[in-house]
C-alpha cells in the first residue's frame, strides 16, 4: 500500500493504517535519532515523539512532497528539540558514566587499557559529530546515517543541492580537526 | 582498472565518500550505532499513547463556553437587579466609635517619661 493511502486511510481514523506507517518508517527515524542522540533509550523516545506529532499534524501534510522528506524533517526537528531541552540533564549523565569508568578501570584488569582505548576513540568521534553546526550535522547525519543523496537531503532541509555539499564538506574539515589525534593512534 | 575508477567515482561524487583517515574510525561507529534495532512494539507504545490523548482531550464545543459564560453574566446582573427592587423600612443603627475613653493614649505619647 502506498503513503498516499495510507495517509488516506489515517485520516479517515483507521489506527491501523497508522501502524503500518510507523512500522514501514521507524527504523528510519530511529537511525536519524541514533545520530543525534547515541542513545537506544533516547533514539526510541524521539520516535515515539515524532509519530505523536505526525499523527497530529498528518492533516496539515501538503503532498508537494513526498511524505519520508516531510517525516525526515520532523525527526530532525525533534531531535535538535530533544538535545535542547536535555543538556544539563546530559551533563550529569556523562559524569555519572566518568565515574563509572573509573570504578571498572580498578577492577578489570583484562583487557582493560584496550577496553578504555576503544571507548575513548567512541567518545571522540560522538563528541565530534556532536559538536559540528546543526546544519552541518542534519546534513552529516542524512549522509552517514541515512545514506541519502544530495538532492534528498537538499529537499528534506530545504536547500540547494549545492549548499549540501558544502555542508558536507565543511563537516568533513571539522571532523578532520577534531580527529587529528586518533590518526596517530 | 574498471572497478579502480568506479570506486574514484564514487568517492568524488559524495564529499563524505572519503574521510581520510578517519573513514574508518567514523564508518565503524556509525555501523555499531546502526546495529540497534529500534523496539518492535514502539508502534504499540505510540498508539497507546494516542489513545491516552484521545482520553484526556476532553473537546467543549465552543456554544458550550458562550452558554457558561453567559449565565455567569445573567446571574450577576439577576442580583443587581433583584437587590434594586427590594422595598422597605430601613433601620439606622448608630454606633458610638469614639474610643478615647478606653485607653489613654498620653500614656504613649509622654516625652519626659524617663
Amino acid at each position: 500500500m502506498s503513503d498516499e493511502q495510507l495517509i488516506e486511510k489515517i485520516l479517515s481514523g483507521d489506527k491501523e493504517a497508522f501502524r503500518l506507517l510507523m512500522e514501514k518508517y521507524q527504523q528510519q527515524v530511529f537511525y536519524v535519532a541514533m545520530g543525534f542522540v547515541h542513545s537506544r533509550e533516547d533514539a526510541e523516545d524521539i520516535t515515539q515523539e515524532v509519530f505523536i506529532r505526525v499523527f497530529h499534524s498528518l492533516g496539515s501534510f501538503k503532498e508537494k512532497s513526498l511524505f519520508s522528506t516531510w517525516l525526515y524533517r520532523i525527526a530532525l526537528n525533534t531531535s535538535i528539540n530533544y538535545i535542547n531541552k536535555n543538556k544539563r540533564q546530559k551533563f550529569f549523565t556523562e559524569a555519572g558514566d566518568n565515574l563509572m569508568n573509573l570504578f571498572n578501570r580498578n577492577n578489570e584488569e583484562k583487557n582493560a587499557h584496550q577496553q578504555l582505548e576503544a571507548a575513548e576513540t567512541e567518545k571522540s568521534i560522538q563528541k565530534a559529530i556532536d559538536e559540528l553546526p546543526v546544519k552541518q550535522r542534519k546534513a552529516f547525519i542524512l549522509s552517514k546515517y541515512e545514506e541519502l543523496s544530495q538532492r534528498k537531503i537538499a529537499e528534506i532541509m530545504q536547500t540547494s543541492e549545492g549548499a549540501v555539499e558544502q555542508l558536507l564538506v565543511r563537516a568533513k574539515k571539522n571532523l578532520q580537526n577534531k580527529l587529528a589525534h586518533l590518526v596517530g593512534k | 582498472m574498471k572497478q579502480r575508477n568506479k570506486l574514484i567515482s564514487h568517492t568524488k561524487k559524495s564529499p563524505l565518500g572519503d574521510l581520510g583517515g578517519f573513514d574508518n574510525y567514523i564508518n565503524n561507529f556509525i555501523r555499531k550505532e546502526k546495529q540497534e534495532q529500534v523496539n518492535p512494539y514502539l508502534a504499540t507504545r505510540v498508539l497507546a499513547e494516542l489513545e491516552k490523548y484521545d482520553e484526556t482531550a476532553v473537546i467543549v464545543p465552543i456554544w458550550k463556553k458562550i452558554a457558561v459564560a453567559a449565565s455567569f453574566v445573567l446571574v450577576i446582573a439577576a442580583g443587581f437587579g433583584l437587590g434594586s427592587f427590594v422595598q422597605g423600612e430601613k433601620e439606622f443603627i448608630a454606633i458610638n466609635i469614639n474610643d478615647a475613653q478606653l485607653e489613654n493614649l498620653n500614656l504613649y505619647t509622654l516625652t519626659d517619661h524617663e
